[in-house]
């Protein structure tokens, strides 16, 4: 789906991309993690054919997306904010961009229960309604293809997992999503793929559980009714509610079980550790 | 948007076929070349034609279309559609000459011939003018379209045709 | 019949530029501000230094309509777009970039130029009155002389506030210092009126007028509007294929 090599890009004499290689495969979730000034938004709108690229090869669908109406007509583009005009109302922009596909919109209005709102001004949508309206606008020309570039940042926790449920309905259906994120803990609930980029250069891609693997000596989090008890028994050190220690799991637990010291919540190695330590954080 | 524009563009040419400018505009106008003028048909203009109060008669000759006329100011004419030319035709005044006569006197028998010199006057006719003429254009109104009635019908035609729109969609 | 996808494109752009009620507005106000035509030619006692000057921008209400509605079109449009970021909307549409900058051309620039071309020769026609069509052809040549240097000032300042000034102020400065500059050398020798006649060709035209001469240096300073239109057309059209947001 989508084909990186060697991808460079300059502004203004500041290399902001150094040479970034990956591969988005068909039908996967593919999750682009990096913190911020990483060059996500920057790849991502090279990828969108919004930005030129200086050097290297970028191939969507097979073909260079820079001003390829080919590539826009099988790809859909989401950002944080909805970039339309923001006079029209929900039901012009919608309708607008139906003509322009020749798709009937009343469906997809109706599946993502958009009715109550379709005359209302975009400017005047929260963040969560105005990302469904996004989602449903990606929707509409049936793309293979959809990129978001951090489409949860403004949403509150029940609107980012009602976007993530949407996602994972939609992947089933066949659709490929990139999406770019720096809030690790509710992307890695759904991506299949994993690319990591920091400063400008890729420092892993691959499938989740392989990143999640090469974070090696696994950290875990517990949280327990006795956290003083439970630090002389197991060690490692209270971070906020958390108890932080390195270890095999098994072992912690059944030497908690033991010293009678309940475990209220356990979580191993997130991506946010695995991107810590790929990346060299 | 269609009906919108229709009706607005209906409700103009209604307007301005029933608008015409009416304040009276004068000029003055120095004729010693000849002075040409066209009319327009919307423009209703009087021409007021004298010549200044000297001894000399100036004759004017109007040249309108076929027509041609001599005519001497002050006069007053109505200036229809087309072209006008006004110029000088000639002008006249009277010269004072002067010329010798032999008088015969008979008195006691005695006949004297007196030769006196007397005046007379002379009505001199020259086309080479030197004296202007003045033509005041007074331009009493003029319409803002040439096709009234057409103007009239078309806006009419372009109201009905935005309510019949309107009805169309309103049913 | 379903129409092309360029058309739908095409329609989405025009219509907001265009939305209700900027055209029922528009047209009757070009309509009939042109009275004034009227107006200078009784003025003027039926001559053509009345028609000439009927026609000169910023005393011509419909040409000065015209003019604005393209600024505003420009600037505060498509310009608002391409400083806001809400033009990705239109670059990620299925269509070439070339096209896309022709649809906005042709609505924003094309569209009230058409208009006031329209409304004038149709009042010319209902009128009677005798303008000739050469002054349709200065117009027409300066109006998209002064337009596309505004485009090209709007892509390249990427700032509505400062596109508004310096457009102004450039356009400003052309027609009114060029004006004076053509006064100056219709009274004190012909040196370079070929090129400052290209700033603002009204003074020429009621030269000719009040002195029934003919000046053949207006078709040179025609003729550098002419250049000067065509190379700032490209040049947006470059910009804007180049333009990365």
């Amino acid at each position: 789906m989508i084909f990186i090599e060697n991808l460079t890009k300059n502004f203004g004499g500041k290399e902001v991309l150094k040479g970034v290689s990956f591969e988005v495969k068909k039908g996967s979730i593919t999750g682009f993690i990096g913190p911020n000034g990483a060059g996500k938004t920057t790849t991502i709108k090279i990828i969108s054919g919004l930005i030129r690229k200086t050097r290297g090869v970028v191939k969507v669908l097979g073909e260079d997306p820079w001003d390829n109406p080919k590539v826009h007509e099988k790809m859909s583009v989401i950002f944080t904010n909805l970039v339309y005009p923001q006079e029209n109302t929900v039901e012009e922009y919608l309708k607008d961009i139906g003509r322009i596909y020749g798709t009937d919109i009343t469906e997809l209005v109706d599946e993502f229960k958009l009715r109550p709102h379709l005359k209302k001004k975009l400017s005047q949508l929260s963040s969560g309604l105005a990302q469904r309206v996004q989602l449903v606008a990606s929707l509409i020309k049936n793309p293979e293809l959809i990129i978001a570039d951090e489409p949860t940042a403004n949403l509150d926790p029940p609107a980012r997992i009602e976007f993530y449920e949407e996602v994972k309905k939609l992947n089933k259906q066949g659709v490929t999503f990139f999406i770019s994120s720096h809030i690790l803990s509710e992307l890695e609930k759904i991506i299949t793929d994993v690319v990591f980029i920091n400063e400008g250069k890729v420092t892993f891609q691959g499938k989740v559980e392989k990143a999640l693997k090469e974070a090696e000596e696994e950290e875990i989090l517990l949280v327990v009714n006795d956290p003083e008890k439970a630090i002389k028994i197991i060690g490692g050190k209270i971070e906020g509610s958390y108890i932080k220690v390195k270890g095999k799991v098994r072992d912690i637990v059944d030497r908690l079980d033991d010293a009678g010291v309940e475990i209220i919540s356990l979580r191993r190695s997130s991506l946010d550790d695995a991107f810590k330590k790929l990346s060299n954080i | 948007m269609i009906r919108g524009i229709l009706l607005s563009i209906g409700i103009t040419l209604i307007s301005l076929s029933l608008l015409s400018i009416t304040s009276p505009i004068s000029n003055t106008i120095i004729v010693t070349k000849p002075y040409c003028i066209s009319i327009p048909s919307t423009a209703k203009v009087i021409a007021i034609m004298y010549e200044n109060s000297t001894n000399v008669t100036v004759y004017v000759k109007i040249i309108h279309g076929n027509f041609t006329k001599i005519i001497r100011p002050p006069c007053t004419i109505m200036l229809t559609h087309g072209k006008w030319i006004f110029e000088v035709y000639n002008e006249t005044y009277p010269k004072i000459s002067y010329r010798s006569i032999n008088e015969t006197i008979i008195e006691k028998n005695v006949t004297i011939i007196i030769q006196k010199t007397v005046n007379y006057t002379n009505i001199v006719t020259t086309n080479n003018a030197t004296y202007p003429i003045y033509v005041r254009l007074y331009i009493k109104c003029m319409k803002i379209l040439k096709f009234q009635e057409l103007s009239e019908i078309l806006g009419i035609i372009m109201i009905i045709s935005s309510v019949f729109l309107y009805l169309r969609k309103r049913f | 019949m379903m129409r092309s996808r360029n058309y739908q494109i095409f329609s989405v752009i025009f219509k907001e530029r265009f939305r209700e009620p900027t055209l029922e507005f528009i047209i009757p106000l070009m309509l009939s501000s042109n009275v004034f035509i009227n107006a200078f030619y009784e003025r003027g006692n039926f001559t053509i230094y009345g028609i000439i000057l009927a026609f000169i921008p910023l005393i011509s209400v419909s040409e000065t309509i015209a003019f604005a509605l393209a600024l505003r079109n420009i600037i505060f449009v498509t310009g608002d777009h391409i400083y806001r970021g809400s033009i990705i909307s239109f670059l990620t549409f299925p269509i070439k970039r070339t096209d896309l900058f022709l649809m906005m051309y042709f609505s924003d620039v094309i569209t009230p130029y058409i208009i006031w071309l329209s409304t004038t020769e149709a009042y010319i026609l209902m009128s009677g009155i005798p303008v000739p069509q050469f002054l349709i052809l200065i117009y027409t040549i300066g109006y998209f002389f002064t337009e596309n240097i505004i485009l090209s000032i709007a892509l390249t300042f990427k700032s509505a506030g400062i596109a508004t000034l310096l457009s102004s102020f450039i356009i400003g400065l052309l027609f009114i210092f060029g004006g004076m500059l053509n006064y100056y050398e219709l009274t004190q020798g012909y040196h370079v009126l070929g090129i400052t006649s290209s700033l603002n060709p009204y003074v020429l035209l009621l030269y000719e007028a009040v002195n029934r001469k003919t000046l053949p240096c207006i078709y040179e300073g025609i003729t550098i509007e002419l250049i000067i239109a065509t190379v700032t057309f490209f040049f947006s059209l470059n910009k804007f294929k180049r333009l990365e947001i």
